[in-house]
């Protein structure tokens, strides 16, 4: 049914949700509470040129048609959720609303669930999902591939040309609002290890793979993230990294960003003057301890 | 409206100019569509006379649209080592005499070709039409051969079509920005210029095609004549030359075939139809033969391409391409990208070959031999010469499509004695495992709601409390334990039935896997073949396949090297002799009875402990003698649907079993695997 214009937003005690009247089968309101945007952290976004204007493209709406529904597959830590940060932020300039794939979801938490209010009637809490069709924003499912299958069937409707979102709790059907965008992630290991359900699969297409990040690009990420780490310190984690890669090993941008951190917690703790070798044993001791990195061949 | 005329006319006289950029075929099709509209009684080309005389204009015409080289040999170079890879049958170094030349690529995309080639093209148009051709450029021996320049700043070509010349060389000249020149192209001008105002002062119509960098500094010249030098020089002896015709991938490699060859063939195949045929030719229609062509040939290679995923990939390469200002899509950041990602790489495969067919080839025998040198050198060897072949640096970068090979210790170990797995391999049947498993469990213990008594459990029962409340019961309800969860170890054997119906050509037993449970005893069918390649190589389907999964992950066993192994085989001792399984099913007194892929699920039945999971089709029958043993032994059978699997999914496990090596080992006359062997790693 279609979205009654009633809209009122609910004082503090429901910290910050907004109420939407729908309309149900037989035509009877059904107040549903929505949840608020997810805040976006304020970072800058390094590199991923290519991939930023691959999304921006499948989200173009052309001739009447609607934006595609992309997925992003890759290793954790390589900057799925940054991208989409950086998107809804500068790309689109969209609200986003984060959905958390578990695998305990269940499908009606994709459209809205009942809790029981304070009066005790039962009151309906509608998802990140929702909200993002409702407002025109961009929903972000992030771990999808966590998801049971079956939790994941009323995304049909919302991927294909339908795009309406049904509650069969509440007895209400949503038309997504023509600016709502849908971004999946998922890693890689979930989906070599069986994906997405099949029908699921072709309505979340493209799929983007996102790879480590050269070493130039992870050092400029942590160099950005950590404005005032010493430069001594950078250049041991330059040298680690490459001596990482040397053997194979690829260090994505979380572990680096990890390893520089705690780092420099290490040194704040020890108070030594810190040497090119001195941060070179100290980057090599922190990533035993925090990224589980092994000796490091170039180092010792 | 009127579409715009192809060339830009010289100030009010006869001379109509195509400036083009070399083997890009929206200037060939520029020349074609000029020579279609007008009969000229001249046409001009940016070629020294002295390929003329040659007979360059012949050569074109009869071996057009085989891409050729014309080679002016100019001395001996140096001595070059072979690449090892090439060395014919053996390993020892071997050098070949090099000689430098003159190189001028001939492929049908290229203006200049296309300028020569009309005459003949449009006899039909024009019967009768032999206009004079003049080679008007200086004598040059320096210059070095190029890749074909892709449009500066992203812009298509096609656009020439769509603004017209005047309106794209303006924008062409904008986003370029001022180049420096050599003083041997100012030479070239003046020469040229020099070479046309005689034709143009006879009144003749002239069609000129040249380089888009040179028109500027003609034109220039054309308007103040007084700075003309005399046109007469001295022509190189070129008596020398040889055609080398090449492959077409190699044209295509070196940016002579224009971005899409399979384009620049329909293109051919259009003017073969007949002169209005090549005038109406539209780039961008053309597509339509490579999607025409791919889904043919994925319908003959059974790959399974659906309609969705073909909607969504042509959407998204609309996009793609409308983002980035063009009309026709690159091949790989547009086109080959949007079907990997939107329909499968294996699809990817088909349409790169659509996309890169152009048939027309001398023949193997007689093409060049190319090798390829380091930092894109090659030599060519022809007619018992070499020549070396070099482009400057810069110029447009080919980004091909390039697998992942497998890490060199994975590919070094290849002793063939035992069959090696990949952890994507192993992984899937491990996922595919737990995915049956988590049904079959749900099957035998369904999940139960039940009011809440102090524990969560599993979780709430919405619906039902939802329901207790409108019936005004107001209780809460839970869900019971359900299956279990996770792809954790799980000992019951596993039986995949694809195919229950086939004839059985081989079996194969593999005793020994890697990482995670180096030793499970896995058994194979393998089905009946199907035969490739006019009946020579024959490509086994897996049929059926049992996992006993009988041994559980000892840690970080592998099987690396005789020390490995033997503590392999001594952790597998210390196990109860029940679980080790070692079996050849086939050679067992106890399964004779069982035929075909009945054998697996007896097999299986024998070593499990309580239960055994079956996937087989829903339309094949449980066998009566199956049952009937699994009774006997007290084992209870799982039946599942295959079709509950996804189908991708399913072929992708049947794929896996005949890729033991990495793809790269294969060698001729297997090459061919690759084709039909989905990749392991990339």
């Amino acid at each position: 049914m279609s979205l009654a214009t009633i809209t009122a937003r609910v004082g503090a005690e429901s910290r910050g949700f907004t109420r939407h009247i729908f309309q149900d089968g037989a035509g009877s309101p059904v107040s549903v509470l929505l949840p608020a945007p997810d805040p976006l952290p304020i970072r800058s976004f390094i590199g991923r040129e290519q991939a930023v204007e691959r999304c921006a493209a499948a989200w173009l709406s052309m001739g009447g048609a609607s934006p595609l529904h992309l997925r992003l597959v890759g290793p954790p830590g390589v900057g799925k959720n940054a991208l989409v940060y950086h998107l809804a932020q500068k790309v689109e300039q969209k609200q986003l609303w984060i959905l958390q794939g578990h695998d305990d979801l269940a499908p009606e938490d994709l459209a809205c669930t009942p809790r029981i209010a304070d009066n005790g009637r039962i009151e309906y809490v509608g998802s990140p999902l929702l909200a993002a069709m409702i407002q025109g924003g961009i929903c972000f499912f992030d771990e999808i591939g966590k998801v049971p299958g079956r939790a994941l069937s009323l995304l049909a409707s919302v991927l294909d040309d339908r795009r309406t979102l049904t509650s069969v709790l509440a007895g209400f059907t949503v038309t997504a609002s023509p600016d709502f965008r849908f971004v999946a992630a998922m890693n890689e290991s979930d989906d070599v290890a069986g994906g997405l359900p099949e029908y699921l699969d072709e309505r979340l297409r493209p799929v983007l793979r996102l790879d480590h990040p050269p070493v130039t690009e992870t050092l400029a990420i942590v160099r950005s993230a950590v404005p005032h780490a010493e430069e001594v310190l950078l250049e041991a984690v330059r040298k680690w990294l490459v001596s990482r890669e040397a053997e194979s090993v690829r260090v994505s941008p979380r572990q680096a960003l990890t390893l520089l951190s705690f780092a420099s917690r290490l040194l704040l703790v020890g108070r030594v003057e810190l040497t090119p070798e001195r941060a070179e044993d100290l980057i090599q001791r922190a990533a035993e301890m925090s990224v589980g990195g092994e000796r490091n061949p170039g180092a010792a | 409206m009127r579409p715009e005329a192809p060339w830009i006319r010289f100030e009010q006289t006869g001379l109509h100019v195509v400036p083009s950029i070399h083997h890009r075929l929206a200037f060939a099709h520029s020349v074609y569509r000029s020579c279609y509209e007008k009969r000229f009684d001249v046409i001009a080309v940016e070629l020294p006379r002295s390929l003329r005389d040659v007979g360059l204009v012949e050569s074109v015409r009869r071996r057009a649209p085989v891409p050729v080289l014309l080679i002016q040999p100019s001395g001996i170079l140096d001595s070059v080592e072979l690449p090892a890879r090439d060395r014919p049958g053996g390993r020892e170094p071997q050098n070949r005499r090099v000689e430098r030349g003159f190189v001028l690529p001939i492929t049908s995309s290229d203006s200049m070709v296309m300028a020569l080639r009309c005459p003949a093209l449009l006899q039909e148009r024009w019967p009768g039409w032999d206009p004079e051709i003049h080679f008007v450029d200086a004598e040059h021996e320096s210059e070095p051969v190029r890749r074909a320049l892709a449009s500066p700043s992203g812009l298509d070509d096609y656009e020439v079509q769509v603004r017209g010349p005047r309106a794209f060389w303006r924008i062409w000249e904008a986003r370029r920005g001022a180049s420096p020149r050599a003083e041997l192209d100012e030479q070239r001008d003046r020469v040229m210029a020099a070479r046309l105002r005689p034709l143009i002062d006879s009144g003749a119509s002239v069609l000129f095609v040249c380089g888009a960098a040179h028109w500027p500094g003609i034109e220039r010249h054309l308007r103040s004549p007084g700075a003309l030098p005399p046109a007469e020089e001295q022509k190189p002896d070129r008596r020398d030359h040889l055609i080398v015709p090449v492959d077409p991938f190699a044209a295509w490699l070196w940016g002579w075939l224009d971005d899409l060859p399979r384009l620049v063939w329909e293109f051919e195949e259009a003017c073969r139809r007949g002169p209005d045929g090549g005038r109406r030719f539209d780039k961008r229609r053309a597509l339509d033969v490579i999607w025409e062509g791919s889904i043919g040939e994925a319908r003959r290679q059974g790959l399974g391409v659906s309609v969705r995923a073909l909607g969504k990939m042509a959407r998204y390469l609309e996009r793609l391409v409308a983002a980035s200002g063009r009309w026709i899509p690159e091949l790989d950041s547009h086109l080959i990208h949007a079907v990997e990602t939107c329909v499968g790489e294996a699809f990817a495969d088909v349409v790169e070959a659509q996309a890169l067919h152009f048939p027309a080839r001398a023949g193997r025998k007689q093409e060049a031999t190319i090798h390829g040198l380091r930092q894109g050198a090659y030599l060519i060897e022809f007619a018992g010469r070499t020549f070396l072949l070099t482009f400057p640096k810069g110029g447009r970068k080919l980004v091909l499509r390039t697998r992942v090979r497998p890490p060199e210790s994975e590919a070094r170990e290849d002793s063939g004695r035992w069959m090696r797995d990949w952890p994507e391999e192993v992984e899937l049947r491990r996922s595919m495992e737990a995915r049956a498993q988590r049904l079959a469990l749900r099957r035998i213990r369904p999940p139960r709601s039940r009011r809440f008594a102090g524990t969560l459990a599993e979780g709430p029962d919405w619906r039902r409390t939802v329901r207790s409340f409108a019936s005004g019961q107001r209780q809460l309800y839970v869900r019971e334990a359900g299956p279990a969860r996770g792809a954790g170890w799980h000992p019951d054997p596993f039986v995949w039935i694809f195919d229950s119906r086939c004839r059985i050509v081989e079996r194969d037993c593999v005793n020994w896997e890697r990482a995670p449970s180096p030793c499970i005893a896995t058994l194979l069918y393998i089905a009946s073949s199907r035969f490739l390649a006019r009946g020579r190589i024959r490509a086994d389907r897996l049929a059926a396949f049992t996992d006993f999964n009988l041994v559980p992950p000892p840690g970080d066993l592998c099987l690396e090297g005789p020390a490995s192994r033997a503590r392999a085989l001594r952790s597998v001792r210390k196990l109860p002799h029940a679980r080790i399984c070692r079996v050849v099913p086939w050679k067992d007194p106890e399964f004779a009875s069982f035929a075909g892929t009945h054998q697996a699920i007896a097999a299986a039945i024998r070593y499990a402990s309580r239960r055994v999971i079956v996937v087989a089709p829903s339309t094949a029958a449980p066998d009566a003698d199956v049952m009937a043993y699994a009774k006997r032994r007290g084992i209870e059978l799982c039946r599942l649907a295959l079709e509950e699997f996804p189908v991708s999914l399913v072929q992708r496990f049947r794929d896996h079993h005949f890729a033991p090596s990495p793809i790269d080992s294969y060698h001729a006359p297997y090459a061919w695997c690759r084709k039909y062997v989905p990749p392991i790693y990339g």
